[in-house]
Parts: C-alpha cells; structure tokens; sequence
C-alpha cells in the first residue's frame, strides 16, 4: 500500500471518531450510495453558498417558483463538481462519476428557514470499497463551508461518516476514508 | 481508469451550518420544555442581600447560595450540575428550534424573586458597562422578545435561556456559571475564587439595526461592528492588502461544536508591522469583548492579549466598512481568537452578527475533562 493511501486510511479512522460528535446541520451532502459494483452519489448544495463560487444557475430569485436547469447549466455544474470531486480506491484508481440529473429544490432548516438545494446525482463506473474521497467544492472559495458525508444502504438510514472543512493551513484538499458499512 | 491519485489529506472537522435569506415564519406551538414568555429582565429589581455591595467573587456564591436555597429538588438539580467539559461545550448560536441540548432550566422556570437572583448573578459575573457584558445580554435577550412579537414563532423569547452551574459555586475548587441561549453563551470559569476562563462567549442579534423592546433602545453588537470598522479603514493599502483573507466567509469557523477549527496558521496582517494607531484600534475591538467580563477579570485578560499584541494578527474578507454580508473580520493571536461574521437575517430583513471570542488556552478555564 503507498504511503500516502497509508496516511489517508490512518488519519481517515482517526478522524472518524471525531465526526461522529458533529452537529449535523445545512451544508453540503454527499451521499455515497452502494449499487451493486458501482455506487451511486448524490451531492445536494445550498444555492447560495453555490452561487457564492459560480455564476448564478437560471433564475433562481427566492420568491419566484423553482427554475428547471437547462442542459447547459447541468454540464457546467457537471464540469465544477469534477474539478473538485475525485474518488479512488486503496490502489488508487480513479472511479468516473458522471452527473444523471440535477434540480433545484426548496429545502427547510429550523434555524435558517427556507432555502434552496441543488440536488446532484451522480453514478460511478466500477468502484470497490473502501474508498477515498476528496472533495473542496465550494470550500475551496468559502473558508467556513463544510461537507457531511453519509453512506446510504439500500433501505437503511443514511450513516454520517464524516465532515470535510478546508484547511486554513495546509490549503489542500480535503480528503476522507469510506468503508462500506456492510463489514 | 490508470490514472492515479495523489491524495493529500486536509481535516475533518465537526458540523456547521449556514444561514440563508430571511423566512417570516407564522405562530406556532411552543416546544417541549420552553414558555416562550417575555421576562423582561430589564425591569426586575435586583434582591437585597448581605452578598457585599460590588462584584467579587465571594458575593457571587453569595448569590448562588441564596438562589439555590430557594429552589425546589428539581429545579435545584438541574441548576446545580456536576463540572464536565462536556456540558460547558453544550453551547450554540441558535435557538431552542435549532439546539436543544443546553443544560440547566430557562429563565421561564424561576419565579420572579429567583430571577431576581439570577439577574444578580449576571450583572456579578460580568461588566456593567453600557452596551457590554450584562447590558448586552439584556438586550440580547430583548431581541428575542422582538423576534418573538413578529414573528410569533415558538423557541424565540427571552425566558428560554439556560443558566447552570456546572460544578459547586465555592471558594475551592472548579465551577463554571453557564448561560446561554439564542446568540448567547457566557462560560465563565472560575478556580479556587478566581475567573481563569471567561470563553467561549458568542455573542450574536438578529435584528442587527437599532430595535426598541422592553421600553428601551437596544443595539448590543453595534460598537463591536464600529470598533473594527474603525480598525480596517485605518489601515494603510499596503496594510490592508496584507490582512485581506483569501476565500469568503459566510459565518465564523469556531463556532458551537467546533472547538477544535481554529487553523494552527495564523493568517493576514502581523500587527508587530501595524502603526500604532491600527493597534491601539485592533486593541479597542478586543476591549468589546473582554470588557464584557467584570472588571476584574477583564484586566488581566487585557493585559496578557496586549503583551502578546506583536504576535497578533488581522484579518478580514469583504468590506472594510463592515456592512455587507459576508464581511468577515478576525483577529487572532497566541492567546485571543475573535471573529465577527456579517450574514443574512434569519427572521427579519437586513443582515445580522454573529462572533466568537475564544482563548487558546482558557477556553473552558484551560480545562479538558
């Protein structure tokens, strides 16, 4: 196993733990979906925070009813999210996700009241567990921008295993271990 | 499929949230456990007691001892905790509806003569400054009346904020006095009869803009927002561009469960290459918060973030007039850590503060268990 996946799996367990006390709340989601061998991922952002790094998808005023994205506007997101979105496995090899659908919808936080989220399913070519994630969409502009990552089985809850931040002081991507809960 | 990864690992930290656009919600329900009332601390009249006429620490067990007397076992035992770090870091931002997992009972449950304990043991614990320490909280607390009055949504009020002592108010050992609600969190710690932590405290209102509540003006966090302001426009451009913070920030970092998201990197402009007057401002923007702490404990805290003025750095992202959203300001040093966001309403129109005071090594009084 190369050094750095070494470094990854051992600071992603050592991390894990430390996930597991947050206080979920609206950030970015990314649920990794386990579909035979492949997996499913569905990103949701908040639009705003989105609109902060990209220019505005469609009409997306608050009071005005929820625009459908447009072709065009589902490839550039399409584009971002694989800028700033790569999964391998321990070899190291990259898994292809390419974007299925995207939408807009209303979405409800106790604290914040309502918001927008877009919904961004992705499907991967071949992958197998465990998995590396890293990811810094949005968080590579929004200093205090956070993802949580679940892992969803079919039928089951969604388990959070973890939360992604930039990191102020290495400036690097952010990176996180995903086992498959089936073991 | 062969390409490789280089895969450099960043942190994992815990959760957050961020605010979006204003939500007029319409009345509801209250929830378990909250009353919702509107006790206008600012008219209760302080109780007369032997505790000593001026702040001290002494009168504050004083005062703590007579309110505990006049408890029942149950309110008594949720008032009166044991000392755990853990529930000190039970702390928020938000209210009732977004956190419910503040220790000790609200101001709604105590009778009005235990309030008046209560609202003594504040004004004891921190300053009587106006706009500052308790006078702030009062008018944090009025904020909530305001929100509740037009918004008429369940959670908002001044009577679901929490007070605790975690650990026995006494002239030995370790205790916190814990208070803390929408906006709100006070965690002075004290040991053997002195204040060794007086963070994390987050202050925060919504609405931001002059309001009138409870027969008073209130706008707590304004010389916050004027004191740095004041610091950014006296910057130099060479000044400025050197405290200019890459990225945006639509909120602060080390917010409630987030004890651990200060970067070890200090960013932005070293005020040891400062003038003397960006450093007397930046010290004024500290002085807003560690003024909030009585007088006391407010000068020591003072003395050491100066002494360690050098190693003190500014940093700010958006406006330099502080307005806007997502104007960011933070100062950090080898002791302090300050951020004040500027983010959307929530529940009125405009934006509002939220900001963190935090010491790197008296958070919690320096405890970790």
């Amino acid at each position: 196993m190369k050094s750095v996946v070494r470094m990854a799996l051992l600071l992603g367990l050592v991390l894990w733990g430390q996930a597991l006390l947050a206080h979920g709340l609206p950030g970015t989601s990314l649920t990794f979906q386990p579909a035979g061998d492949r997996v499913d991922l569905r990103i949701t952002v908040p639009l705003e925070e989105l609109n902060l790094v990209f220019d505005k998808l469609g009409d997306v005023a608050f009071d005005q009813d929820l625009p459908t994205l447009s072709e065009s506007e589902v490839q550039r997101i399409s584009n971002y999210l694989m800028n700033h979105l790569v999964v391998a496995d321990l070899q190291e090899d990259i898994v292809q996700f390419s974007v299925l659908s995207a939408r807009i919808e209303r979405a409800f936080d106790d604290h914040f009241g309502e918001y927008r989220l877009l919904v961004v399913q992705l499907s991967s070519s071949e992958a197998v567990f465990p998995l590396i994630l890293r990811y810094d969409a949005i968080m590579h502009e929004v200093r205090n921008h956070r993802a949580t990552v679940f892992l969803e089985r079919s039928g089951a809850t969604p388990a959070k295993i973890g939360i992604l931040q930039n990191n102020a002081a290495l400036r690097s991507p952010v990176s996180l271990l995903i086992e498959d809960l089936r073991d | 499929m062969n390409k490789k990864l280089g895969i450099s690992v960043g942190i994992l930290v815990v959760g957050i949230s961020i605010g979006y656009g204003y939500h007029r919600f319409g009345a509801s329900a209250a929830l378990a456990g909250y009353t919702d009332a509107n006790i206008n601390i600012g008219a209760i009249a302080l109780p007369v007691t032997d505790c000593g006429p001026t702040a001290s620490h002494s009168r504050l067990v004083c005062l703590a001892d007579k309110l505990k007397s006049g408890l029942s076992p149950e309110l008594l035992a949720k008032l009166q905790r044991p000392y755990t770090v853990a529930e000190a870091k039970l702390w928020s931002n938000f209210p009732p509806m977004g956190f419910q997992e503040r220790v000790g009972p609200t101001l709604g449950d105590f009778t009005p003569e235990q309030l008046a304990f209560v609202k003594a043991i504040l004004q004891d614990a921190a300053s009587l400054a106006a706009n500052e320490g308790y006078d702030e909280l009062e008018q944090v607390l009025n904020a909530d009346d305001y929100l509740l009055e037009e918004t008429g949504e369940a959670g908002f009020s001044s009577s679901n904020f929490h007070i605790a002592f975690l650990g026995s108010p006494a002239e030995t050992g370790t205790w916190q006095l814990y208070f803390g609600g929408h906006h709100f969190a006070l965690s002075n710690t004290y040991r053997d009869g002195q204040m060794v932590g007086a963070t994390p405290s987050f202050r925060g209102v919504e609405p931001f803009t002059p309001f009138t509540m409870n027969g008073r003006k209130n706008a707590p966090m304004a010389q916050e927002r004027a004191a740095f302001a004041a610091a950014l426009e006296a910057l130099s451009q060479e000044e400025a561009s050197k405290a200019t913070l890459s990225g945006t920030y639509t909120n602060i970092l080390a917010g409630p469960q987030q004890d651990d998201a200060i970067p070890a990197v200090q960013e932005g402009l070293r005020l040891q290459e400062a003038t003397p007057t960006v450093q007397s401002l930046v010290l004024a923007a500290i002085e807003t918060y560690v003024r909030d702490v009585n007088d006391t404990g407010a000068k020591a805290i003072m003395a050491k973030y100066k002494a360690e003025l050098d190693d003190t750095f500014l940093g700010f992202s958006g406006t330099r007039s502080v307005d806007a959203e997502n104007d960011y300001v933070r100062i950090d040093g080898p002791s302090v850590w300050i951020e004040f966001s500027l983010q959307p309403g929530r529940s009125v129109p405009g934006i509002h503060p939220h900001s963190v005071w935090r010491d790197k090594s008296a958070d919690y009084g320096g405890n970790t268990e």
